[in-house]
């Protein structure tokens, strides 16, 4: 059970795919205090504390570092998520996942800097579910027209006040259609398997 | 922005309106002359709409020596009072009282204040607005009861710092008696579908104080008795929503009854262990609930499973639009 956001508003759970989530490697905090949230700003322009994944699990695996992590794969691609013992709930689900199976999970971006100086995306699970094949549909959908509705308003975006939002210069001039055709891919990606 | 929607002339027509809509029908307006007045106050001057009909329902009132609530019909001193509508409520009025027809909902009574009596909302089965009720100079047996009609004169709208909104005062100087018809409350059925991500507080078999029926944990002393419910975070990706189900939804929802929570909960030697087995059925899962916003709290009434319904060629053709609005490739 988290607890400390009890009294307070919660950021809500971002729906995104995994192409997307996996770019969006400018990751903030907002605020000065050491509990501060962390935002990690999504290529279609959304601040996200948190994102709702849901896709299939294909492997799991024991880290060297004695936490677990499964593939989790969308239409638009594969992510890595992650759970340890600081993410009990999580933690327990992921140990007990039997692939393939449909996985809806509520992860924390961030990110992790390689020995080369490359900064890649890591989701750590907060919690996560085995699910039916209605809820991956259902998520699916909704995924797709909020990450139409996203880039449609990046469309009207005409400069950004605040850097931390400004897409083009984090993730190329060029964003926008790299997104839109991630979208497309991941549509007709879908259409043929099912 | 949004202030420039409506043209000075439609702002003005506007504004014309709702003067003479507002002022009693016993008192004769010169039509010219509020034209003249208000085209004066917002086109001359640039007043805002709201000041400029209260600037002009003041200068009315004056020419005739009289108060406003009496020129519009609302002074319960006046001869004709007819009440006044909930959203027409406004603490900002130059003079706040009103005469309010309404039915009494969701009432409340404090127990740690010597100055509120009563408190709840007010419905007049379009909009609904707090009120509270002071002890001091109010009759002692006055007490508003749930459901029932009633007509309010003299009442003030003040703003509340606390809950920072209008509410209405029932004071030493209000007069409260039962209407003469019934009025439906509006309804304030809230429906939210989303995904469930997490608890957003203790749930699943929970002990309460016999007492004061609150949810208590382990260390608390005294006798208690066990319940069931869920309160659990439903976040549709925009906005995360606190809804809470009560034993019987709770029951339905995760399927498992309270007295096979209580076995759960009795050979695990832990009460946590319930919510432990009903939460891999709920978290990830979409729901849509409907029933009142209490505070933050969406208490629900009813839910049910939503079903998916993907249409892919139509996000297809939404997906491939994209890049034609946008106008720079």
């Amino acid at each position: 059970m988290s607890s400390n956001e009890q009294n307070d508003g919660r950021n809500p759970a971002r729906r995104a795919f995994a192409a997307e989530v996996l770019e969006a490697n400018h990751v903030f905090k907002q605020g000065d205090g050491e509990q501060s949230p962390k935002f990690a700003l999504l290529p279609t322009g959304e601040l996200a504390n948190r994102v709702f994944m849901v896709g299939t699990v294909t492997e799991s695996e024991e880290t060297d570092g004695g936490r677990i992590r499964v593939n989790l794969v969308d239409p638009s691609g594969e992510a890595y998520v992650y759970a340890g013992q600081y993410e009990p709930a999580a933690e327990t689900t992921l140990r007990q996942v039997d692939p393939p199976c449909y996985l809806a999970t509520v992860v924390k971006p961030d990110t992790f800097e390689t020995d080369e100086g490359d900064v890649y995306v890591s989701l750590t699970a907060q919690n996560a579910a085995v699910v039916d094949e209605d809820t991956y549909l259902q998520w699916f959908d909704e995924t797709a027209e909020h990450t139409i509705n996203r880039l449609a308003n990046l469309q009207d975006v005409e400069s950004f006040e605040d850097p931390d939002y400004d897409v083009y210069s984090h993730y190329g001039p060029d964003i926008d259609e790299e997104l839109q055709e991630m979208l497309v891919d991941a549509l007709e990606t879908y259409r043929e398997s099912n | 922005m949004s202030g420039e929607q409506s043209t000075v002339d439609e702002q003005i027509s506007e504004t014309v309106n709702e003067v003479l809509d507002s002022v009693s029908d016993e008192y004769d307006v010169d039509e010219d002359a509020v034209e003249e007045l208000v085209t004066q106050f917002i086109d001359e001057y640039g007043v805002p709409q709201d000041s400029a009909r209260r600037s002009v329902m003041r200068s009315l009132a004056k020419e005739r020596d009289i108060d406003v609530p009496e020129l519009t019909g609302s002074s319960s001193g006046g001869g004709s009072s007819g009440p006044t509508a909930i959203s027409d409520l406004d603490s900002s009025d130059e003079n706040p009282w009103y005469t309010v027809k309404a039915t009494a909902v969701n009432l409340g009574q404090p127990d740690d204040s010597e100055h509120v009596r009563q408190y709840g909302y007010l419905d007049d089965g379009e909009d609904r607005i707090r009120f509270v009720m002071w002890a001091s100079g109010t009759d002692e047996d006055m007490l508003l009861e749930e459901g029932e009609t009633y007509e309010l004169e003299s009442v003030v709208v003040n703003y509340s710092d606390y809950n920072e909104e209008d509410e209405v005062n029932i004071n030493k100087s209000s007069n409260v008696s039962e209407a003469d018809s019934y009025i439906e409350p509006s309804d304030t059925t809230t429906e939210f579908t989303g995904a469930i991500v997490d608890t957003a507080g203790e749930s699943g078999l929970v002990k309460r104080d016999v007492d004061s029926g609150e949810v208590v944990d382990s260390s608390h002393t005294g006798p208690t008795e066990k319940d069931l419910r869920l309160i659990l975070w439903v976040d549709n990706g925009y906005d995360a929503v606190r809804v809470t189900f009560n034993k019987e939804l709770t029951e339905q929802i995760t399927g498992i009854s309270f007295e096979e929570a209580e076995e759960i909960a009795a050979d695990a030697l832990d009460l946590e262990a319930v919510i432990g087995e009903m939460l891999p059925e709920l978290l990830g899962r979409y729901v849509t609930v409907r029933g009142e916003m209490l505070g933050d709290y969406l208490l629900t009434d009813e839910f049910d499973w939503p079903e998916a319904n993907v249409d892919v060629e139509e996000l297809l053709v939404k997906a491939r639009a994209l890049d034609e609005e946008g106008g720079d490739n």
